[in-house]
């Protein structure tokens, strides 16, 4: 086994130089989506991979937003490993107010600059990288490791690994899911909080606004049930033992790297109106007004749970109706799995950083692999002005990445053979 | 009745064709505001002078917007009475909607001419302009002095058609009272108008991502709150003049505004009323917002100054620090606006539609606003009597023959008893 980890980073300090230059190629083509246009940046990806002789396709239903489906079998059975990565990245974000050109890949100071540096080119590049040096090394892996670099992840997109996971799953689902987005290196993520969006319309008469005798206001009865909304807030819900656990033992690494607040936000319904649109003229009464709600569900309640709860405070309110526009079972993945113990021993080996497995607060791909009872994972860089000017990757900090990375995928796939 | 009342009337009902197709014609040229040309259905309106013998002149601070006013001195001299009436109506919305296939159609069925504006206010507009041409006639038979203006800009707020005479050529406009034929129905006489307060307020929030509510307070939530809090300045008591508070207390005047303006309608009047009008809030439904703008239309009854209002949102606004207001309605309006419900005119008004159309019109605050204000608000009393208003701004807008010849008679006679010799 020593030798197989000794192996592995020498390979990975050999290509190091070249791991820079291909993160900052990676950088340099663009992907923002929308509109997710991916190919020049995914050619940046199939360039490397062709070029370790590693075998890949290129898939999807929309020709201008390519998924990378790569995988390969391993000397003898064993457990099928996912790893997983998006190519898409958020528009650049006030592009007036960068001090770096945002496609300019450019490093100061140890740090590469450029949309979608830490959202997630780093961490993609980092597991299209582990994937061919396990390639490499394939004579002497157990079971089989498949690479999932997707194109539709930024606005939850039906082309990218949504589409993977429906269309092919006997090949990307597997038996564990490795996913590289950034987050800060000391937790890996286990679990993510559920989204639950409704969109509440109110619909009235209206007339004009003088005439106020004359119509229910679409406008304050929507303000009215805002207000009632909050009552799920104050809803008190009993999370599964193992995931209150790690709550409690990582609430001041949540509250530090999610700042303040983010533990006790961690295991509660939060809701946000994400949306109020309603009336059209000042001096007319509206007729018609439309919230969205983003409700997130910690684990331990459900989706109908909540719905008949929405439900019952919509119902009190005159011309309102609902509508569920995405809804998902709040899940988590063991957080005593193997991949968590790879990743925790690995980080303290190569950083002497000590891992946490925390819930998350956002959403990532994983939740598609999670919510089809594979354990899934995130472990990656600290996110670095995400969907901001400026964002960047620390690239000492992500080179400690790549190798944890490595050697977690490489534990996992020796695993049977290690002891 | 008067010789010069039979005279009037005669001379109506031997015009009717003609003042019928003055309406008409009227009617089919299109002034919708916005955009608010109305240059082509001026130069009708002013032929429509000349060929009465009458001068005008065109006061357009904005070409596209003239105002028309004649004016006419009587031998002896007395009271001076304003006509008004604006030119500009309401957009017209989808034409295909339109039964006769166009807004502008002036197309007459069952007895009503049918177009945009037609009801706001072309019917009233062309009332003033008969009456004027009617009593230009009988001139040694009046005292004072008649001034008719007829004004673009009032759809949008009057800076350019109302208000701008007022403010350069007050002496025409400035007299012992202004008649108007905005819509009233029949039942009704208008005697004041709420104002409007409208106060744009922005809620501002540092956002963030949705499902991150410890970062960021949220626009919209601070905005729902905001909504409840300021539905106490419906609660405000307003503090009337005698006058007006035993005018809203009267049987006859509540019954006239329910059943014109609906059930509640009495009530509403006199009070302080909140309309949300627009909620704006949010990009994306998994973002906290970081603005929600809500646009506030607050009207204000005779009692409740507009400063008291003001004072009472600042209160609220202590608890909202990231909350900004702007005023979007006139700043220089300082409330509502009324004059002497017991007014002469008014009484004469009454008293002459009673005879016309056998039905004696209350004398009603209303909520929607005009250019009557104006006069109201230069201590002049300015009164409203004109055709019915429910299909104003409506795909079926459109006015009685029968209906639009009882504005005329009541407005024609009005102004000659006003100015006939005492």
């Amino acid at each position: 086994m020593s030798s197989l980890r000794d192996q592995l980073l020498a390979r990975i300090a050999a290509d190091e130089g070249a791991l820079v230059a291909l993160l900052g190629d990676f950088v340099r083509a663009p992907s923002p989506n929308p509109p997710g246009d991916t190919r020049s940046a995914t050619s940046v990806l199939t360039a490397w991979i062709e070029a370790r002789g590693a075998p890949f396709r290129l898939l999807g239903p929309d020709p201008a937003m390519p998924n990378i489906l790569a995988s390969f079998e391993g000397a003898r059975p064993g457990r099928h490993l996912v790893l997983n990565g998006h190519i898409d990245t958020f528009p650049t974000a006030s592009p007036d107010r960068w001090t770096q050109d945002p496609l300019g890949g450019a490093i100061v100071d140890g740090q590469l600059f450029g949309t979608g540096a830490s959202d997630m080119k780093q961490g993609t590049a980092s597991l299209v990288a582990l994937f061919c040096w396990l390639y490499a090394m394939r004579d002497q892996l157990a079971g089989r490791l498949t690479l999932t670099a997707v194109s539709d992840e930024e606005t939850f997109g039906p082309n990218g690994a949504r589409f993977l996971v429906e269309h092919h799953a006997d090949e990307v689902l597997g038996d564990c899911l490795l996913n590289a987005e950034p987050g800060a290196p000391t937790t890996v993520r286990f679990a993510e909080k559920s989204p639950l969006w409704v969109a509440i319309e109110v619909q009235t008469m209206g007339c004009h606004g003088a005439y106020t005798h004359k119509s229910a206001s679409a406008t304050k009865i929507a303000a009215a049930l805002i207000e009632d909304l909050a009552e799920l807030e104050a809803i008190e819900v009993a999370l599964p033992p193992a995931v209150a656990g790690t709550i409690d033992a990582g609430a001041s690494e949540i509250d530090r790297v999610h700042l303040p607040g983010a533990a006790r936000t961690m295991g509660r319904i939060t809701l946000n109106i994400g949306g109020w649109h309603g009336g059209t003229l000042v001096n007319m009464l509206p007729g018609h007004c439309r919230i969205e709600a983003d409700i997130r569900l910690p684990w331990g309640t459900t989706p109908d749970t909540m719905l008949a709860r929405i439900g019952a405070i919509v119902a009190r309110h005159q011309g309102a109706s609902m509508q569920v526009m995405s809804r998902q079972e709040p899940r988590f993945s063991d957080p005593a799995h193997p991949m968590v113990g790879h990743i925790q021993r690995n980080a303290q080996a190569i950083a002497g950083w000590q891992v946490l497995p925390i819930p998350s607060l956002a959403g990532t791909d994983a939740r598609l692999w999670r919510e089809r009872g594979v354990p899934a994972f995130t472990y990656g860089t600290t996110a670095t002005n995400v969907a901001m000017a400026d964002e960047h990757t620390d690239l000492d900090e992500w080179l400690k990445v790549v190798r944890i990375h490595a050697l977690s995928a490489l534990h996992y796939l020796t695993q049977d053979s290690a002891s | 009745m008067t010789d010069l009342a039979a005279t009037l009337l005669a001379e109506i009902d031997a015009a009717r064709e003609e003042l019928v197709g003055f309406f008409q014609e009227f009617t089919r040229i299109a002034t919708p505001n916005p955009p608010g040309e109305t240059r082509e259905a001026a130069a009708f309106l002013g032929a429509f002078l000349a060929r009465h013998g009458i001068d005008h002149q065109v006061i357009a601070p904005v070409p596209e917007w003239p105002n028309i006013v004649a004016d006419r001195s009587f031998e002896r001299s007395g009271r001076h009475l304003v006509l008004n009436g604006h030119i500009d109506v309401f957009p017209a919305g989808d034409p295909s909607r339109w039964r006769h296939g166009s807004p502008w159609s002036g197309s007459i069925e069952d007895g009503r001419l049918y177009g945009r504006g037609t009801a706001d206010m072309k019917c009233g507009t062309a009332a003033s302009f008969i009456a004027f041409a009617l009593l230009s006639r009988h001139a040694n038979r009046l005292s004072g002095r008649l001034t008719l203006t007829a004004v673009s800009d009032e759809e949008t707020g009057g800076r350019w058609g109302t208000g701008y005479l007022f403010q350069h050529h007050p002496e025409l406009v400035c007299g012992d009272c202004c008649l108007n034929g905005e819509p009233s129905s029949a039942y009704t006489v208008r005697y004041g108008e709420k104002a409007p307060l409208w106060l744009v307020f922005t809620v501002k929030a540092r956002g963030a991502h949705g499902a991150y509510v410890h970062l960021s307070d949220s626009a919209t939530k601070i905005a729902a709150d905001l909504i409840e809090r300021l539905e106490a300045v419906t609660t405000l008591k307003p503090d009337m003049p005698a006058a007006v508070a035993r005018n809203l207390a009267d049987p006859v005047v509540r019954h006239a505004l329910e059943t014109g303006l609906g059930t509640g309608a009495a009530d509403t009047v006199a009070q302080v009323t909140l309309n949300i009008g627009m909620v704006e809030g949010g990009l994306k439904t998994n973002m906290i917002p970081s603005e929600c703008r809500v646009e506030a239309d607050i009207r204000l009854p005779v009692g409740v100054p507009k400063a008291r209002v003001w004072a009472m949102v600042r209160e609220i606004l202590a608890d909202f620090p990231n909350v900004s207001v702007e005023e979007q309605s006139l700043p220089e309006e300082t409330g509502a606006n009324w004059c002497d419900p017991d007014g002469e005119m008014l009484r004469i008004i009454q008293d002459t539609a009673e005879r016309i159309a056998g039905i004696r019109p209350a004398p009603v605050i209303t909520l929607a606003a005009t250019d009557a204000r104006f006069w109201r608000n230069a201590n002049i009393p300015a009164y409203i009597y004109g055709c019915a208003f429910d299909l104003v701004g409506t795909y079926d807008e459109s006015v009685a023959i029968e209906e639009f010849l009882n504005v005329v008679r009541v407005h024609t006679l009005s102004a000659a008893a006003y100015l006939g010799r005492v």
